[in-house]
């Protein structure tokens, strides 16, 4: 048994899913976006701010009810020169092997189970088929 | 609770003393999540109930999400009540944080076989339409995608606008293929059907290819 948290969790996905060649950024959920809002207003009131949400900005990561797993969705922005599918697969691998070595420890393998999600594709579009060439 | 309170987020009240313009429940309450649900209707399941989630928000993670932040921003609220800054920022914070969730729609998914791989059905309808925009003479209108009940094959609609300078069925049948390649090689979706109408008719010399690079 581990005791890996859920902002550590999320920080070695959004690190891990960072690295894979085509993601250009990640894209937080509505949530993370809402609370920083929230987090916004309690600098404007210098109230104390739990945890900044920016390093885990686009990774969720929530307990399997039942289970000692851990579900994530990581929500991407992409390069338009890969294709879409094969970013989300490396992905999905990569956030799922780092996460799985990181809750893992010394102790069993935990499951982990991630999707992806890609929220924008962004860069040039491919040039005309019938443009003139350069 | 508090951000359903307008006086607590209102700089200027109007004349009934509630606010006019910046409360938040009231301003995104009839934005629609990507799992249908409005977000007015997540929160107020999550206020009436808020140890015992309704079955729909303790699986769905749009609900989740949404609650977890309306209540993160209820406690700050609570706080703004004694000292008020700007309420005008705060609001629109919020609005455009729910707007650019909602002007994700659907989501769609990707080809395959784990189900767990997706895109969010306006960017993939975007890479599509760019596609018939491409080809000579043919700018797309309209691009909708429909998921098969396997959940993992979409059916594309398009509606275009052409030329008359080549017969519309060699430029449907164009069309169907650019958006076929573009489907497979820059997306990665499984299309069944590709159907495209013709909506409209584009003068020849209004979209010569320079021009439609431009307004892409």
């Amino acid at each position: 048994m581990n005791h890996s948290d859920t902002s550590s969790v999320q920080h070695v996905a959004a690190r891990a899913a960072l690295a894979v060649p085509g993601v250009a950024e990640l894209q937080p959920g509505l949530g993370q976006r809402l609370a920083g809002a929230a987090t916004w207003v309690r600098r404007a009131v210098g109230a104390p701010s739990p945890s900044s949400p920016s390093s885990q900005g686009g990774v969720r990561a929530d307990r399997v009810p039942g289970s000692a797993g851990w579900r994530l969705d990581v929500r991407c922005v992409l390069d338009r020169d890969r294709r879409a599918l094969d970013v989300a697969r490396d992905v999905r691998d990569q956030v799922r092997a780092a996460v799985v070595s990181h809750v893992s420890g010394d102790g069993s393998p935990e499951p982990v189970e991630v999707v992806v999600t890609v929220t924008r594709i962004i860069g040039p579009p491919p040039p005309d088929a019938d443009a003139p060439a350069p | 609770m508090a951000v359903d309170d307008a006086r607590a987020l209102s700089a200027r009240p109007g004349s009934d003393g509630r606010a006019r313009g910046y409360d938040p429940a009231r301003l995104i309450g009839d934005e629609r999540l990507p799992c249908g649900r409005l977000v007015g209707d997540a929160w107020k399941q999550a206020r009436a109930h808020p140890d015992d989630p309704d079955p729909h928000t303790a699986r769905c993670a749009y609900c989740r999400q949404a609650v977890e932040g309306l209540a993160a921003l209820d406690r700050a609220t609570r706080t703004l009540r004694t000292q008020r800054p700007s309420a005008r920022v705060v609001a629109q914070r919020v609005i455009t944080a729910v707007r650019a969730e909602a002007r994700l729609g659907r989501m769609v998914p990707l080809d395959d076989p784990g189900r767990d791989l997706r895109i969010a059905e306006v960017q993939a309808a975007k890479v599509l339409r760019g596609a018939a925009d491409r080809i000579h003479g043919v700018r797309a209108a309209s691009c909708r995608l429909t998921l098969h009940s396997d959940g993992l094959v979409v059916d594309v609609a398009m509606t275009l606008a052409a030329t008359l300078e080549l017969p519309l069925p060699e430029r449907g049948t164009e069309v169907r293929r650019a958006v076929a390649d573009a489907a497979r090689q820059q997306l990665g979706l499984a299309v069944g059907r590709i159907d495209v109408t013709f909506v409209s008719i584009l003068e020849p010399v209004a979209f010569p290819a320079a021009a439609r690079r431009r307004t892409a």
